[in-house]
């Protein structure tokens, strides 16, 4: 096509100006690309960090347990629960909570202590994983206990220590023990940081003085399956207790989880606008150099609509060869970044977003929205910063236009 | 003599400039048929430029009647008046004004692309008339490679190889000198003698004047002198 060639000749016409406005918009195609994918690897680590390493997606209290919490607001018989919500397809761990003191040496610090199985809890969150040293509870070793960060780093506690606890017991007498520190968990969130202790069911139980009852259940849905659809089911097991999703009992994060794109949107907005200002003054330069041009055409018997398509056509070369050029290098970045992220590690040393603690290294999550939305944003740009330029040369008037130098 | 291809009936043109109004028309009356050689001379500023950019519909007039083969231009919307330009008439510019884009050959070609002529028959057409203007060795060269006279030669080719009913010159020697001048008028003289092409064509050079078969003298607007010329 005739109209095609002339395009094609117009761009390599200024081949500097052309090379330019192409690869501006092939930078503003893999930055978006990359910038999209990151923070949807964000959003995706935040909520996979929100639910699996500790909160779960679901968690089932007694009624009131979680406005004021207290040791006699119990879930009864939370084992048959949990086998329930396991033969329903779910992932379930219960837990049993209490506070108390731990001390070593001078040192000492209020603490939670958290019964938890430590088998279910392998099964249903990531915490056994998440440790900075040593190693997770284990049924067979009763005296082992595992505690948050920031509590081993308050009582100067390393592995292997021995801890003293204090507390009162489920029946009004002083619960008293020695414990040995297992493990030391990395970074989960602010409590239990700075205060969770954990043990094994049977030695909370001891402790005590509690044999029966827990206080939360946490739920993993298996990933197959959305929570909306999981939720009715849960509900009907645990009917009579209080059934909360992820969202409800931590609403700022999942508010931010919600409205992580709004991140985004002022970076495109700035982008784009630079992409259309340098679009639209390229094209609008390569208009008024041909108005004399265009005028020919015109005269020639070239009708006002054919002119319009040969200004987009032009643009739209330039803009297919910015988006081959933006998606070669934005795509394997963004695949590249998934693989190995970027890593924070060297900025802080852990993380925390609305008491979650966030991977410090930051890994992109490579979609098909992720890519064709700068894409198909930019198009869009491109169309919109070229209106006017070709609407100007296609409603030039041939007089005017020849006798314009 | 053949049919009536331009009929300018009382036609007006006032151009305005900030606010000015500068009459470049007053009254313009002309009639030019089928087969004619007829130059428009007149002293610069006269309307000559003017008449050929309406006669072409390029301009519009502020009053009066301007047709071609009949048709009223008034009545034509711009699509119709661009397909017209394209079907029917020839366009040689001052300044030749090819596109700098396209080599001699696609300049030549363009107006038959436009008309959507097959590529075959595009191509005899083309190659015809480079030989006919003496520039098929020169064909592949941009506008910007070749002479003044040789892009004139080219422009002529562009505006008679669709074989337009009228092909309208302003000034087409007034950038070449005198001996080019001449040639460029041989060839415009062959085009009409040979494929019978109507030229209108504008000058303010005596020598040029004296080389059309009838010559309009264009005074502030109007003709003043109609003088059919034996050579
Ligand atoms: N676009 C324009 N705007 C204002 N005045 C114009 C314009 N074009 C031509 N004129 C005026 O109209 C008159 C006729 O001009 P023109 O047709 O160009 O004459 P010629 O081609 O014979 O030199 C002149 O006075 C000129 O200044
Ligand atoms: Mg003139």
């Amino acid at each position: 096509m005739k109209i095609w060639r002339m395009a094609f000749r117009n761009i390599l016409r200024m081949k500097r100006r052309s090379l330019i406005t192409t690869l501006a918009m092939a930078f503003a195609l893999g930055i978006m690309i990359v910038y999209s994918c990151l923070m949807d690897g964000l959003v995706h680590d935040m909520e996979k960090n929100a639910t699996m390493l500790e909160m779960g997606h679901v968690q089932i209290h007694a009624p009131g347990y979680l406005e004021s919490p207290s040791i006699y607001k119990r879930i009864e018989d939370p084992e048959s629960l949990v086998a329930s919500l396991q033969n329903a397809g779910f992932h379930a761990s219960y837990r049993l909570f209490a506070s108390g003191l731990a001390a070593r040496g001078n040192a000492s610090a209020g603490v939670q202590f958290r019964g938890v199985d430590p088998t279910l809890e392998s099964d249903t969150t990531r915490l056994p994983h998440h440790l900075l040293e040593g190693k997770w509870l284990d049924e067979k070793e009763p005296k082992n206990v595992v505690l948050g960060k920031r509590l081993a780093q308050t009582l100067s506690a390393k592995v292997s220590d021995e801890i003293v606890v204090v507390s009162q017991a489920s029946d009004g007498s002083i619960a008293n023990e020695l414990y040995i520190v297992a493990g030391i968990l990395k970074s989960v969130g602010e409590i239990v940081d700075r205060s969770g202790l954990f043990m094994t069911v049977s030695a909370f139980r001891e402790l005590m003085v509690m044999p029966e009852g827990s206080h939360e259940i946490v739920i993993a849905v298996p990933p197959e399956q959305e929570l909306q659809d999981a939720l009715p089911a849960i509900k009907k097991i645990a009917q009579g207790l209080d059934v909360k999703t992820w969202e409800q009992l931590n609403p700022a994060l999942a508010e931010m989880i919600n409205s992580a794109d709004a991140f985004l949107i002022p970076l495109i907005v700035i982008t784009y606008m630079a992409i259309a200002i340098v679009i639209l003054n390229a094209m609008l330069m390569a208009v008024f150099e041909r108005i004399h041009e265009y005028g020919v055409m015109k005269a020639l018997g070239v009708g006002p609509f054919s002119v319009f398509r040969l200004v987009l056509i032009e643009a739209f070369i330039m803009t297919h060869g910015a988006a081959i050029l933006g998606l070669a290098t934005g795509v394997p970045l963004a695949f590249y970044l998934e693989t190995h992220g970027i890593d924070l590690g060297i900025f802080a040393q852990g993380a925390t977003i609305s008491g979650v603690a966030i991977d410090l290294v930051w890994r992109s999550l490579v979609s098909v929205s992720s890519i064709l939305m700068p894409l198909i944003f930019l198009y869009i740009l491109v169309l919109l910063g070229t209106m006017y330029p070709a609407i100007k040369a296609a409603r030039l008037k041939p007089v005017d236009a020849i006798h314009h130098h | 003599m053949g049919s009536l291809i331009v009929r300018m009936k009382d036609v007006i043109k006032t151009y305005q400039l900030d606010g000015v109004s500068i009459p470049a028309l007053r009254g313009l009356n002309l009639e030019v048929s089928a087969g004619e050689f007829t130059a428009i001379s007149g002293p610069s500023g006269s309307g000559k430029t003017t008449a050929l950019n309406i006669i072409g519909a390029l301009d519009t007039p502020t009053s009066g009647i301007v047709e071609v083969e009949g048709k009223d231009l008034s009545s034509l919307s711009k699509t119709e008046l661009a397909k017209m330009r394209m079907n029917r008439i020839g366009f040689i510019f001052q300044a030749y004004n090819l596109i700098p884009v396209l080599t001699a050959y696609e300049n030549a070609e363009f107006v038959l692309v436009l008309r959507g002529m097959p590529l075959m028959q595009r191509r005899e057409k083309v190659q015809a008339i480079l030989e006919e203007v003496g520039m098929a060795d020169m064909m592949d060269r941009r506008p910007d490679q070749l002479s003044g006279g040789q892009q004139q030669r080219i422009a002529i080719a562009r505006a008679v190889v669709a074989e337009p009913a009228l092909v309208l010159a302003d000034e087409p020697t007034a950038n070449v000198d005198s001996k080019t001048a001449d040639s460029l008028l041989d060839l415009m003289e062959h085009m009409n003698k040979t494929h019978g092409v109507t030229f209108v064509f504008s000058t303010h050079d005596p020598r040029v004047m004296n080389r059309s078969d009838r010559l309009l003298v264009l005074r502030d607007g109007v003709i003043t002198e109609d003088i059919l010329q034996k050579k």
